[in-house]
């Protein structure tokens, strides 16, 4: 039962470009990038219990690498593998520094070493552009069509939604529910709980860069912003409006936000308030998720 | 080889020294009690015996290795077992996963990224495992909504589907009622008989029934060490517990 519902969600996903006109296609890819953006701090915040404030950066960073290296004349498909590359490497320091704290001290670490990140692209004018950013050139040929670019954000992002999936079904992510649980026990049962949390962070980061890299090939332009805490903060917001703990609650987060974010602004300049008052709401009347109510609903 | 040698180990917290100086060796297959007021250094013994921290003086020998700066998942790999005086489990787990979670401490089946959790997970070990500590048929039920009694048993199995050579039990009874304690006492009584064993117990008659010795501790210090006999009638044993008379 389980398949045809994903089955049917995935036909309905691709059959968007033909049914969708071109500024609401842009909306719908914007949702499938931002969502393996959220699904991948979900991996951390809701499986780990580790809430990271960095993954804007580390999304951001790869959206610079992929322009950056298109720019100096790498092929594409190649500069998108040096930008997930890039933010996995980015995540390996992150997470060397980040996975032996915890709690309110690892969400501030995570914030100061994402704010670092920002810094380094507002001022390194040479390279990143500064507060201009940087203007890519990627939209050629094949990918210059916006139905096409959708495909491709959706199989890569199907493929990537799978790959979590299973990486939380895992015994590695059992691992990592426990030690949201518990990890003193784990310990005293023999798992290495920093290494487990520093592979989670990493895959994580893995995972946020490739988001990165499809931002790049959507937006064809980045700036400052693209690093910065607001980046970061709306990933997790996604995650815990979707439901945390819940590997599709990043889909659904990315969904409720961006489209909320569209269809309120058309209407006031208070669609800001409007969001927060809703993700205040969600919070507070469905602290596990969107995902997280409709479960209980059906149980 | 012994199961376990402590040499003079100090534990300090600040000023105050919760374990001063303690020794203690324990045979393979030996079951000791380490008994003493509140205060006495008993749990800080256990942390310092696996791990949870590490002692400023003296040495930790396991099995005969010296395992005095060890980490606590090094001593686990080591075969040390433990349960915890206020259940220390995986509560948004279930029965079947906290288990699962257990048995892969000590293997490489932890790291594997993409072969689903259920898949070769040992199941027989499991199941015998749950049997030793009474808990068949319950597998799918979340902790959380385990009774204490059940979960002071499903601590008890985590442990012993590691198959430990040295099994430290932290107040196993503590929080039960009398008839839980019973099945406890007889969960314990029934391990195989190789596992060295330590125990600590407030239930004095509890504790002593199920052990073959008793280390007595009183303000961080070993203060006797005899057979359960022994310990019953003991005078210093009785002036620590109820202070000396006036």
């Amino acid at each position: 039962m389980r398949a045809v519902f994903i089955l049917a969600g995935l036909v309905a996903l691709a059959s968007m470009p033909l049914l969708l006109p071109s500024y609401q296609l842009g909306i719908a890819s914007e949702i499938l990038i931002f969502s393996v953006l959220a699904m991948s701090v979900n991996l951390l915040a809701g499986y780990a219990g580790r809430t990271p404030l960095c993954h804007g950066a580390i999304f951001g960073t790869s959206t610079y690498v992929v322009i950056i290296a298109a720019a100096a004349g790498v092929p594409v498909w190649a500069a998108c593998l040096l930008g997930v590359a890039a933010a996995g490497g980015l995540s390996v320091v992150f997470g060397i520094i980040a996975v032996r704290t915890s709690g309110v001290y690892f969400l501030l670490l995570t914030l100061a070493l994402g704010l670092i990140i920002w810094g380094i692209c507002l001022r390194w004018t040479g390279v990143t552009g500064g507060e201009n950013g940087l203007r890519g050139d990627l939209r050629q040929g094949w990918l210059a069509d916006s139905q096409r670019l959708y495909w491709l954000i959706l199989v890569v992002g199907a493929v990537l939604t799978f790959a979590m999936w299973r990486l939380v079904r895992s015994p590695f992510g059992l691992t990592l529910r426990a030690i949201k649980d518990s990890p003193s026990r784990m310990a005293a049962l023999g798992h290495d709980v920093p290494a487990h949390l520093f592979a989670a962070f990493v895959a994580s980061g893995l995972f946020a860069g490739a988001a990165g890299a499809l931002y790049a090939l959507f937006n064809d332009f980045v700036s400052p912003t693209t690093v910065a805490l607001p980046q970061s903060v709306e990933g997790l917001l996604m995650a815990i409006v979707g439901g945390v703990g819940n590997i599709l609650g990043g889909l659904v987060g990315a969904f409720v936000l961006i489209a909320l974010e569209q269809f309120v602004s058309a209407y006031t300049e208070r669609w800001l308030s409007v969001l927060g008052l809703t993700a205040i709401a969600i919070m507070l009347f469905a602290p596990q998720g969107l995902l997280g109510l409709l479960q209980r609903k059906s149980q | 080889m012994k199961a376990l040698e402590l040499s003079n180990v100090v534990v300090r917290f600040g000023a105050l020294r919760a374990v001063d100086g303690a020794s203690l060796s324990l045979e393979q297959g030996e079951r000791r009690a380490v008994i003493g007021p509140n205060g006495a250094g008993k749990t800080t013994l256990f942390n310092a015996i696996t791990g949870v921290i590490r002692p400023a003086e003296g040495r930790v020998v396991i099995q005969g290795w010296d395992g005095t700066r060890a980490s606590p998942q090094a001593r686990a790999r080591r075969g040390v077992g433990r349960t915890f005086q206020i259940t220390n489990l995986f509560p948004e787990l279930t029965i079947a996963e906290n288990m699962r979670v257990a048995l892969r401490g000590l293997t490489a089946a932890k790291w594997n990224f993409w072969a689903s959790d259920e898949a070769g997970a040992g199941r027989g070990a499991i199941a015998e495992a749950l049997a030793a500590a009474r808990l068949e048929g319950q597998d799918e039920v979340q902790v959380k909504h385990l009774s204490y009694g059940a979960q002071r048993q499903l601590e008890l199995a985590m442990a012993l589907v590691q198959k430990p050579r040295l099994l430290l039990l932290d107040e196993p009874a503590a929080g039960l009622s009398p008839v839980e304690r019973g099945a406890v006492a007889d969960i314990v009584r029934a391990l195989p008989r190789d596992i060295a064993m330590v125990l600590i117990e407030h239930d004095m008659d509890l504790a002593l029934g199920l052990v073959d010795s008793v280390t007595v501790m009183h303000e961080g210090r070993v203060l006797l060490e005899a057979a359960p006999d022994q310990i019953r009638g003991n005078a210093q044993v009785q002036e620590v517990y109820l202070g000396r008379a006036a």
